[in-house]
């Protein structure tokens, strides 16, 4: 696997557990 | 009176149910073909684009509408747009029943192939076998028949029990349950050897991808395809949401979700193929088998060459099914809703619409070219509903929508009007660039005869029946406006 390919899976699989855990977190607060 | 009763038990009951609606076959088996045909990690930059500006918006504008009316499709048009317009409630609602009838069909081929994996699996088997095992199935109309009626007799189970009862409690038992075999088929996969060439496939970035047009229009088509955007779906489940219910987190968290799936059954498919098949030109070559030659021959050959390769293969197909059948229940739920609107009650509602569903699902299952057929003129259909919704917002106020029904009390933050107005008056464009783009496509197939009602997937067809909705909800217009109760918003004119 390149590098490439490899920062393109860790930025994308971090990026949106990251934005669905922080939406998470807002329905947790807001509850 | 017993619609009125009707509420999710909790915001968290809500969610896990729309993230049903929105995670389906197309995640499991439309994301992988059509990442890895489209630039991999090129694909994944423009679909999160579209997810964010078309699908997120589109989701906020049914949610305003659900909860602003209180009615299904039908009504919630007719008080939103204004009494000339029901008729498109009527379309949106057809569309998605037409939709519900030929998904179960789906829904079938998993169940069967599921039901295939735990009694007559056979071990290394070639696709001369599996292409075998799979057109004796689809030849014999009788058993997919007696499978869609299995399917959607599910549904229909769950649907008559109730918003709470059935849908929210089968859904939190349902969503968790795919997450986890997502999750876990994923690590299973990329420990296979020779995955990380799939991973390499699936995320590696070629600039060219991201300046060609088919990539940008498969991205949006994909998103309104698996979010479920545009459906109708959301404005009947946000009938049941508390009065100061959040909108733009709640939507966000459906778009987010629903590519967490995708990226999970793509984590899954691609590495899995090219783990193992032989070369990369097989790999390449079952990835472009279409969604159906992916699944049910080529996946399913690789899956008998596993050590417990049945094992796999049972809980692969019990995850297609497990997707398909929470998508279902909105599908019956959109009709469900607007005949309790005029005056039926649910169980009878949910009988009769999954009895019709039954019946025009018929036709689907009788040959796979009436599948497609119906497939390509509904999917179409859902794009041209989006439309709709979209224009119902124009017509109300887009500023007036964001200010007063999204940007209120409860909600977790507000949207800036750069995102949502942009958004909102770009979708219109997107739908018309997306079905202008298809129906090109379309006449270079058949070339000669592009407007024959008859063919399986030409404009022809596709205008030829969405004629024929739309002449009958004009026809019924008046009916409509009438036999509808009246919502909150509901005007006292007549």
């Amino acid at each position: 696997m390149t590098t490439g390919a490899l920062i393109m899976m860790i930025v994308v699989l971090v990026g949106y557990v990251a934005a669905f855990s922080f939406c998470t977190y807002l329905v947790m607060k807001n509850k | 009176m017993e619609i009125k009763n009707e509420q999710w038990s909790s915001r968290a009951g809500y969610i896990i149910a729309a993230l049903g609606m929105c995670i389906g076959t197309g995640n499991v088996w439309r994301f992988p073909r059509v990442c890895a045909a489209n630039g991999g990690g090129s694909f994944i930059i423009a679909w999160t684009i579209a997810m964010l500006i078309y699908a997120v918006p589109l989701l906020m504008s049914e949610m305003v509408l659900g909860k602003k009316t209180r009615l299904g499709t039908i009504g919630s048009f007719r008080d939103f747009m204004g009494k000339k317009f029901t008729w498109m409630g009527f379309f949106v609602g057809a569309v998605c029943f037409m939709l519900m009838s030929y998904y179960c069909v789906v829904m079938a081929y998993c169940v069967k192939y599921f039901t295939l994996s735990i009694t007559n699996f056979v071990p290394n088997m070639d696709t001369t076998t599996t292409t075998a095992i799979w057109n004796g199935f689809i030849g014999n109309s009788w058993e997919v028949i007696a499978f869609h009626f299995i399917c959607i007799g599910l549904g229909c189970l769950v649907v008559y029990r109730g918003v709470t009862k059935g849908i929210e409690k089968w859904c939190k038992i349902l969503v968790p349950l795919l997450f986890i075999i997502l999750i876990g088929m994923a690590i299973y996969a990329n420990l296979l050897k020779g995955s990380s060439a799939g991973l390499q496939y699936m995320f590696s970035i070629d600039p060219a991808y991201l300046f060609n047009s088919t990539t940008w229009l498969n991205a949006f088509v994909q998103a309104a395809w698996s979010t479920g955007a545009g459906w109708g779906f959301i404005i009947v489940y946000s009938n049941y949401v508390k009065a100061k219910e959040d909108i733009p987190n709640n939507c966000m968290i459906m778009g987010i979700g629903d590519n967490i799936g995708a990226l999970l059954a793509g984590l899954t498919v691609i590495p899995a193929i090219f783990a193992l098949s032989p070369s990369v030109e097989i790999a390449t070559e079952a990835l472009g088998a279409g969604n159906y030659g992916m699944t049910f021959i080529y996946l399913y050959q690789l899956l008998s060459t596993m050590p417990a390769g049945n094992i796999i293969s049972a809980i692969f197909f019990f995850c297609l099914a497990a997707a398909a059948l929470t998508s279902v229940f909105p599908m019956i739920e959109v009709g469900v809703r607007s005949l309790m609107n005029m005056g039926i009650s649910r169980h009878k509602a949910t009988l009769g619409v999954c009895a019709a569903g039954f019946l025009v699902g018929c036709f689907s299952a009788w040959a796979i070219d009436n599948l497609n057929n119906q497939d390509w003129v509904w999917g179409m259909g859902l794009l041209v509903s989006g439309l709709f919704i979209s224009l119902a917002i124009i017509k109300y106020g887009v500023e007036k929508v964001r200010t007063e029904e999204i940007n209120v009390e409860g909600a977790d933050y507000y949207v800036g009007k750069w995102y949502f107005n942009t958004c909102i008056y770009l979708i219109p464009v997107i739908v018309i660039l997306m079905v202008g783009w298809w129906f090109i496509q379309s006449i270079g197939w058949y070339p000669d005869t592009w407007w024959s009602p008859f063919e399986v997937e030409n404009m022809g067809t596709v205008l030829f029946q969405f004629a024929i909705v739309i002449i009958i909800g004009l026809g019924l217009n008046k009916f409509f406006n009438r036999k509808t109760e009246k919502g909150p918003i509901s005007k006292d004119d007549d």
